[in-house]
């Protein structure tokens, strides 16, 4: 496998979870290289397999459906 | 620790912001989450926290989305290592949250980080700009 920008993941593999390892990352942190091993379009196939015992990063390639919709109430009792 | 300055992708239709957090056997895991300046605290997905090992959802497995929204706060848990934008998080307590599916992140990354440093979130440069209340106490100082 061979290693690949984020720009090329994210052509290669649109709208898809992907785990990736041998990671690179630029100057602020931000992943900007690495091998990816697993892909697939739902998330929980990604980890039906133990994950490497190294650095990984997770990412969803798409964009998020994220509204803004989501409580604030605080946790009184929490579990 | 200095001004740090982290590039982000205005063309997107949110601000995503990348933390790293320790697994169950201290091994780096990197994630990315949405910077939400509407949320008090940083919420994490309790489903990612349960890959990693770190959180057991056991009979938390049937907790439902209320009406109309796309996440359910209903558990806390102190995690022993979160790194973002480049502040370090140290046994502290986070918010674990079940999250939509399609929302394609692990974590809302909310005030707490706010607490921690001067955040200034620069569209025009694309730059989430990030000072240490101390530096910016040692520069007033005569």
């Amino acid at each position: 496998m061979k290693k690949q920008t984020w720009k090329e993941m994210k052509l290669q593999y649109p709208d898809e979870w992907l785990l990736i390892t041998d990671l690179e990352q630029d100057q602020y942190g931000n992943t900007e290289a690495g091998v990816v091993i697993r892909h697939s379009n739902n998330e929980d196939e990604i980890y039906k397999e133990p994950l490497p015992d190294k650095p990984t990063a997770m990412f969803y390639t798409g964009e998020s459906t994220f509204s803004g919709l989501r409580s604030h109430v605080e946790i009184a009792d929490p579990v | 620790m200095s001004k740090l300055l982290i590039p982000f992708d205005s063309s997107r239709h949110h601000i995503y912001v990348e933390f790293e957090l320790l697994d169950d056997k201290g091994i780096v895991r990197k994630g990315r989450g949405i910077l939400d300046t509407g949320a008090p605290r940083t919420e994490f997905a309790d489903s990612y926290l349960s890959h990693l090992g770190i959180l057991d959802i056991g009979h938390n497995a049937d907790v439902k989305m209320p009406d109309g929204q796309q996440t359910k706060k209903y558990h806390k848990i102190v995690l022993p290592s979160v790194s973002i934008c480049g502040h370090h998080f140290k046994d502290t307590e986070f918010i674990v949250s079940r999250f939509e599916k399609s929302w394609g992140i692990h974590a809302l990354i909310g005030l707490d980080l706010f607490r921690n440093a001067r955040i200034t979130i620069d569209y025009k440069s694309a730059q989430i700009i990030s000072e240490p209340y101390e530096l910016k106490n040692q520069l007033v100082k005569p």
